[in-house]
């Protein structure tokens, strides 16, 4: 009795591990078939990265993101995740270091009934959110795809496709991580960032445009959350074909009374990511001609993207844009001292921020102040340029505000090429 | 289809050598678990495999796994794909005619799919507790669980002390209803 119970125990112990080790991802392909190999094996993308030394920090890992070329979330062929791998430590034979990853996407769907083609960025993941973000040095991958009218062979394709002849192939991508950052920039401006509470088919349009022209976007992603972070709307958009100007729509539709973030996250062609957020006002707009002052709360400046050492003197600009971002109409600047808490506060009541103090709105429907910029003079050159860090921040004003203020963190920072 | 033949045989070989075993009993099962904050357009229950052990008619030993959709394991883990949430619980069954409730604590055991395959690095394992309340009507049974699910033992320690004494006893109470999750099972007895 007792050897028969022993026996049936561990019989169904090994079972049980089966299941749990290998079972598991039938049932999962099953439950989700966008997942797994069932259009006939799979293929594998693998990608050598090199990485620049002088990259400042290169001693964690390089992550990889396989997408869908071209295809957004919504759509039921869309594919994407994510991996990661050690950097691994060469060195030439002057005894240079090398540093390399390799990257080795399995399990990637395609067949000769569904073909399908991939788009593949690395990047060095510096904060540990496993994603790539626009201050992490960032690269696509390319491979060297086969082209009959190229006699030496070098078209590098930056779409990854298989040829199907088989139930697995392959392909050998390469990528380079230079510590040279992509101007991944973008704006959103001609919509409305303050927002009349609780309107049905309150639908915003902004023009979307990057800053490199020749940096165009395939996938927009936006959404709305509250000052908790609480979600309350968001949505894909394809853009089709990639772009680097185009106009997009946000539902702003009965969003309660309140301040939120809108925040953009774009996908570029060529596998790149980036995003950043706009301060949107819910409530009764402010009608034209009132007077009010501004305080912009900077948090965080010893970290993130700006990472000024603490207790450091910085010159900062302040700017007051139209709606139209066709150039300020004001400027201030002045040498902050930003401390060990990296918190420094701009503020139009102090006198020292006369761009600031005493504004006159004339909302979004006029020619007014509508945009406020920020420079931070990173190179400590004296002026604004290349390698200085900016945020822009729409200033949307409710009835009845006499003082607004806006609060930000270096992760609202981008760099100015 | 390798791995379905793999689960019929399982339990064909339970329901074989179950007899042996009379004042024993083993449990499959089934259970439906609602996922709040489902995305737009996303599952918002999902469904969970059951199997037990109940022995010295009180002693109980289970394990549940839960599939978890991409959305909860992206945000979870960051990786976007789907995965299961095993649950190791030990503890005490008790029968009274067709009525039964439970209490277990146990480790969980998050499983991503391809996980070993690409080597992915997940979180290690957490712990849990679990109550539950329900019918058994000779072969089949029905019972309603929560489980609060906690990231270490230590946690778990914490808000089992913390039931114990008077003092303490509301806040332990919160923090297991606030990481509580609900289940229904239907359950099948050999």
């Amino acid at each position: 009795m007792k050897k028969r119970y022993f026996i049936t125990i561990g019989l169904v112990l090994v079972f049980s591990a089966l299941l749990v080790l290998s079972g598991c991802d039938a049932i999962l392909e099953a439950m989700f078939p966008e997942f797994g190999d069932k259009q006939t094996g799979g293929n594998e993308v693998w990608i050598e990265v090199d990485i620049d030394p002088q990259l400042a920090d290169w001693s964690g890992e390089v992550w990889g993101k396989i997408e869908s070329a071209n295809l957004g979330p919504g759509d039921p062929d869309y594919y994407m995740y994510t991996l990661s791998a050690p950097i691994d430590y060469q060195y030439d034979p002057q005894g240079n270091p090398v540093p390399k990853a390799y990257l080795d996407f399995w399990g990637v769907p395609g067949s000769q009934d569904r073909p399908r083609q991939y788009k593949v960025v690395v990047w060095i993941d510096q904060n540990g959110n496993q994603w790539p973000d626009w201050d992490e040095p960032q690269a696509p991958a390319t491979w060297n795809n086969f082209d009959e009218n190229d006699p030496n062979n070098t078209w590098m394709d930056d779409t990854f496709y298989f040829p199907n002849e088989h139930d697995w192939n392959t392909i050998g991508g390469y990528a380079y991580l230079g510590a040279k950052a992509m101007n991944l920039n973008f704006n959103i401006k001609g919509g409305f960032f303050a927002i009349e509470a609780g309107t049905p088919g309150q639908i915003s349009t902004y023009w979307f445009q990057t800053e490199d022209p020749d940096r165009r976007v395939s996938h927009v992603y936006y959404e709305i959350d509250d000052m908790t972070g609480g979600y309350w709307s968001a949505q894909d958009i394809n853009v089709d074909p990639p772009s680097s100007s185009f106009s997009m729509d946000v539902d702003y539709s009965n969003l309660p009374a309140g301040d939120y973030w809108l925040y953009v996250n774009v996908d570029f062609e060529d596998g790149s990511f980036s995003g950043r957020r706009y301060l949107v006002r819910s409530g009764t707009e402010a009608v034209e001609g009132i007077y009010y002052d501004l305080t912009i709360d900077v948090n965080q400046l010893t970290t993130g993207p700006t990472g000024i050492p603490a207790n450091t003197d910085k010159l900062f600009w302040v700017e007051i844009w139209p709606n139209d971002l066709s150039g300020w109409v004001s400027q201030d600047s002045q040498t902050m001292f930003v401390d060990d808490t990296g918190y420094v506060t701009i503020t139009g009541l102090n006198g020292n921020w006369p761009s600031l103090q005493s504004l006159y709105y004339h909302s979004y429907l006029g020619s007014g102040q509508d945009w406020v910029r920020i420079v931070i003079d990173m190179n400590d050159t004296g002026s604004i340029d290349p390698g200085d860090m900016e945020a822009w921040m729409p200033i949307s004003l409710m009835s009845g505000d006499t003082e607004s203020v806006i609060g930000i963190d270096s992760w609202d920072f981008y760099p100015i090429f | 289809m390798k791995k379905l033949t793999i689960l019929i045989v399982i339990a064909i070989m339970i329901t074989f050598v179950a007899p042996a075993f009379a004042a024993d009993q083993w449990e499959l099962g089934l259970s439906i678990t609602p996922l709040p904050g489902a995305p737009e357009g996303d599952d918002n229950v999902t469904p969970g495999f059951h199997f037990a052990y109940n022995w010295w008619y009180i002693a109980y030993a289970t394990w549940d796994s839960i599939v978890l959709p991409p959305w909860v394991i992206q945000d979870w883990t960051g990786y976007l794909r789907p995965g299961f949430l095993n649950l190791f619980d030990l503890g005490a069954r008790i029968t009274i005619g067709p009525f039964l409730g439970y209490a277990e604590m146990g480790i969980n055991y998050l499983y991503l799919y391809k996980q070993f395959e690409q080597e992915l690095d997940i979180p290690k394992a957490g712990a849990n507790i679990r109550v539950g309340a329900g019918v058994k009507m000779g072969w089949w049974g029905a019972n309603v669980s929560l489980t609060s699910v906690f990231p270490s033992f230590a946690d778990v320690k914490k808000v089992i002390g913390g039931l114990f004494h008077e003092k303490t006893r509301s806040l332990a109470f919160d923090a297991f209803m606030k990481q509580a999750v609900p289940s229904i099972n239907l359950v099948m007895y050999f």
